[in-house]
């Protein structure tokens, strides 16, 4: 007997499954499966670290009698590609400067070979190298991590197409990996940035928790996560944290006007799990880089519709305000591509033994890396899934509600484990499945082998390996009794609009990545995109990379490039400046005197002064003398104010028309 | 007699260009804020300072009334550009040469100056000179850009006025207002308008008015100046539709200098020429 499988994904031009009309079975994927062998290197792998699972109770992944919390006795890298030009390197790490110099304080605190930057054409990650060529070059071979060799925690910094998901998931069996990947420059540096005040004490949330759960109808994947993914673990959480705030939200509230609320809104908790299809689009289609694993929300009216996806069905990175307070939080997005997508389709190689091309490029998701690089402070990590996210893994060979790898996950970062071991019971899971299946198939004969077993195998192998971690591996949910005050949230977005002159500097030299892959879609706008960067994907033409020749007997493209790239950061801050307006009026004795020192001035008062929020919030400092108002200097300030406002809005009028023109010419 | 300085060169020909000169206190402090030029630049890299000097005897003088009316004229001009230069356009392109192409050629249209008749004969430059190619390796950048010395010269004040205005519009800007040989007041303005203003303890609402008028003189200019790089993009994407060969960068240079030249004659117009 076959049973239908499904997996998480729907596809936007016909609003049915990612895979049209081609029917997932359980017969189908025993079919896969068997075909399926992991590499010796690979199954080595997976068997050592289910030995060590079944010794370790408390910890995994790193030697025997290492605590897994402490930095200084794990270690902590930060892996770059090796074909990166070096000075595209530097102005990463010139913008990761808070964040790096952080982890070399806490990892070198007992051993300075415990913080390493793998970093440059000798060290750096080589495309195409497996984990175990990779470990080769640090002495290390398979087994749990030696920070002697190589530390635990490792932060992959860079594409798919350059450090692929396979290395990704190969090292993160026995290791804690994370990895971001930006297209600005400023991103870097708002996420190394956000990361730090949240492991300084500087940033933190009120422990709350919300589980938003989509159940489409006549929807099989969805009502099966709904019921037997969120609805479990959510109750698990109720029950065990009752310090913590756990909000679910029902199948019938879970609309995108809602999850607004939830992400970025007046509701973003501390912690926030979905449950959804996530958005999956054609080759050519030109959302299919800004809105691939987007959340399908309650508004899609589900398969038998079968109409196309508009965007009024799905939050996307675009749909994230430029205002949004995600800082600090963590999220956990269950949906196909979630996290990020691969260049060719996975399964189909192995069900069919064709190439079938889903993406121009490997890509990570726009949405969870716009959570991470948001102006006005970012979410310190993601867990989210690569291809295609399966409901077998929830509901399986007769077991409903098995979510012990979700909850265990969530209670170790609840418990204050950092972020990549506390996604150390997902490697555990896929390291147990893929002795099991291997087992499996070279213990029976496909007469004997029972089908449905077989598929849940390999369809749980698969789901589990695919889980990653976006972000820095060692981060921490930062939470506290209470909301971090709004004054304190509104100083972290002033630090992050105002990169530092070495990191504003950096941006002529930084190149994302080795190759410009913007172009490979016609019209569309690359991952990391929302809608704050529009205008700044005006400015990004091929040409424009610094590496890219230049017609060296004319200065006038390299002055014109260096212009514009420098307009649009410029643009790109003032978006996000334009949110608030603020005017203060000192006054001094003599103004010699006087030094303007980090937005103030020293050695003069501070007599009146003025701060207007877009949302109408204004925070007014009134001028006394004697105790009475400064009626002469109030009403300058006044002025002055009124002047700030007019001129802003001016300034937004021009940014506008200098856009639309500069497409134009861009062309 | 009141003098409007600054210390960058101002395009639009309302500020005196001075030398930086001795910095006040913290503007080193101050460089976190500033977003310096590449290493090549020939631009100073420190923030521009906008400075208005005058003594208690200009007062009379009215010459905020008279920046008003000077700003106003180019403010009135940047927006009939387009329209100027549509019109023009359109002309050329319905008058065209016997070959059939769009003619630029100046012979044929009137002698004495004009933004139009220099705008003819720089496109007449682009479309008969000897051109280079400028192929990057690889296919990256295709363009041909004419030899001819008019064209060299509008595409290097072009990119100096670019250099400039990177400085002008994108930096936090110093304001500061000197009566009679003593800073009054002294504002860091962020690009996007956050003002930060000290004063001196005894400066009466007469003086504060002042520097407040400085200020919105600033901010106008800077408003001015990142109208004019629309003008001049808006303008190179009309011209460049015009064009068989080419792209609207290319145009870049030709626009520049038809801008820059009914600016000249805007400024022409009012009496008498300022800045000082």
């Amino acid at each position: 007997m076959s049973h239908l499988l499904f997996p998480n994904g729907i596809d936007a031009e016909t609003g049915g499954p990612i895979d049209g009309d081609l029917v997932i079975t359980t017969e189908l994927i025993a079919k896969v499966a068997r075909g399926h062998k992991l590499t010796p290197e690979d199954l080595r792998d997976a068997k050592l670290r289910k030995a060590i699972d079944e010794q370790k109770s408390d910890h995994f992944g790193v030697a025997e009698g290492i605590d897994d919390t402490n930095l200084a006795e794990t270690g902590w890298a930060v892996i770059f590609p090796a074909s990166l030009p070096q000075k595209s390197v530097d102005a990463i790490k010139e913008a990761l400067k808070p964040l790096l110099d952080l982890r070399r304080e806490q990892a070198a605190a007992r051993n300075e070979t415990f913080y390493k930057e793998v970093i440059g054409p000798e060290l750096g990650y080589r495309n195409g190298e497996t984990k175990n060529d990779f470990l080769k070059r640090f002495g290390r071979g398979p087994g749990p991590a030696d920070p002697n060799k190589f530390p635990y925690y490792a932060l992959l910094v860079g594409s798919p197409e350059t450090i692929p998901y396979t290395f990704q998931y190969q090292l993160d069996v026995q290791y804690a990996v994370g990895r971001i990947y930006f297209e600005n420059l400023e991103d870097y540096y708002r996420y190394a940035q956000s990361v730090v005040a949240a492991e300084t004490g500087k940033l933190r949330r009120a422990k709350r928790a919300a589980f938003f759960g989509v159940a489409n109808p006549d929807d099989r994947a969805t009502q099966m996560s709904a019921k037997s993914l969120v609805q479990p673990l959510s109750s698990e959480m109720q029950a065990q944290y009752t310090d913590w705030n756990v909000e679910v939200i029902a199948p019938e509230q879970a609309t995108k006007a809602n999850l607004t609320n939830y992400l970025g809104g007046k509701q973003t908790p501390a912690l926030l799990f979905t449950a959804s299809h996530g958005m999956n689009f054609k080759p050519g289609d030109p959302r299919l880089l800004r809105h691939t694993g987007a959340i399908l929300t309650q508004d899609w009216p589900g398969p038998k519709a079968r109409v196309p996806i508009k965007e009024d069905f799905y939050f996307s990175a675009d749909d994230l305000a430029s205002d949004a307070e995600v800082a600090g939080m963590f999220a956990f997005l269950f949906a196909c591509y979630g996290g990020g997508i691969p260049r060719m389709d996975n399964f189909y190689r192995q069900a069919f033994g064709e190439q079938k091309q889903i993406a121009p490029h490997a890509f990570l998701a726009p949405l969870p890396l716009r959570l991470l690089a948001h102006p006005k402070g970012g979410a310190l990590g993601v867990f989210a899934h690569i291809e295609r996210a399966w409901g077998a893994s929830i509901e399986w060979d007769g077991l409903k509600g098995d979510v012990e790898t979700f909850d265990s996950t969530l209670d170790a970062l609840l418990n204050g484990k950092p972020a990549g071991a506390a996604i150390e019971y997902f490697n555990q899971r896929y390291a147990e499945i893929s002795t099991s299946l291997t087992e499996e198939l070279d213990n029976t004969s496909p007469e004997t082998q029972d089908e449905i077993r077989l598929a849940g195998l390999w369809t749980s192998n698969n789901d589990a390996r695919n889980y990653a971690f976006l972000g820095d591996p060692a981060v921490r949910l930062p939470v506290s009794e209470t909301e971090m005050p709004k004054t304190e949230r509104l100083h972290l977005g002033e630090i992050l609009s105002k990169p530092p002159a070495s990191v504003r500097a950096a941006v002529v030299n930084f190149q994302p990545d080795v190759e410009d892959r913007t172009a490979a879609v016609p019209g569309a706008k690359g991952p990391g995109s929302g809608e704050m960067y529009a205008i700044s994907d005006l400015f990004k033409k091929p040409e424009n990379t610094p590496d890219s020749p230049q017609p060296t007997s004319s200065n006038l493209n390299k002055s014109l490039n260096r212009f514009l790239e420098k307009l649009s950061t410029y643009l790109s801050q003032a978006l996000d400046d334009t949110s608030s307006l603020e005017v203060s009026t000192y006054v001094a004795d003599d103004l010699a005197d006087v030094k303007y020192e980090h937005g103030k001035y020293s050695g003069a008062r501070l007599r009146a002064m003025t701060r207007i929020e877009l949302d109408g919030d204004t925070l007014v400092c009134v001028p006394e003398r004697d105790g009475e108002v400064d009626t002469a200097l109030w009403n300058i300030h006044l002025e002055m104010v009124k002047s700030a406002q007019h001129n802003r809005a001016e300034l937004l009028k021009t940014i506008v028309s200098a856009a639309g023109n500069l497409a134009g010419l861009l062309k | 007699m009141t003098q409007f300085e600054a210390t960058l060169p101002d395009p639009l020909g309302l500020w005196l260009s001075v030398k930086a000169g001795e910095l006040p206190p913290g503007y080193e402090e101050s460089s976190d804020l500033s977003f310096s030029l590449a290493p090549d630049s020939a631009t100073p890299s420190g923030p521009p300072v906008f400075r208005m000097r005058l003594s208690k005897e200009s007062l009379a003088d009215e010459p905020l009334t008279r920046q008003e009316s000077e700003m106003a004229q180019l403010d009135a001009a940047l927006q009939h550009l387009p329209n100027r230069l549509e019109a023009l356009l359109q002309g050329m392109e319905t008058n065209p040469s016997a070959a059939g192409n769009v003619s630029f050629d100046t012979a044929a249209a009137e002698t004495e100056w004009s933004p139009e008749n220099e705008l003819r004969a720089l496109l007449n430059d682009l479309t008969q000179s000897e051109s280079v190619s400028f192929e990057a390796q690889g296919g990256a950048l295709a363009a041909q850009e004419p030899l001819s010395r008019a064209w060299r010269q509008a595409r290097d004040e072009f990119q100096s006025f670019l250099e400039t205005i990177n400085q002008t519009v994108l930096h936090f800007a110093w304001v500061e207002t000197v009566l009679d040989g003593k800073l009054i007041a002294r504002s860091a303005v962020d690009w996007s308008g956050d003002t930060i203003t000290a004063w001196v303890e005894t400066a009466d609402s007469v003086q504060k008015r002042l520097h407040h008028q400085t200020l919105e003189r600033a901010a106008r200019t800077r408003h001015l100046n990142l109208r004019l790089f629309t003008a001049i993009t808006g303008g190179a994407i009309k011209i460049a539709a015009l064009l068989t060969t080419g792209t609207p960068v290319l145009a870049l240079p030709a626009a520049y200098r038809y801008v820059m030249a009914v600016i000249r004659q805007t400024r022409e117009w009012q009496s008498p020429v300022h800045p000082s």
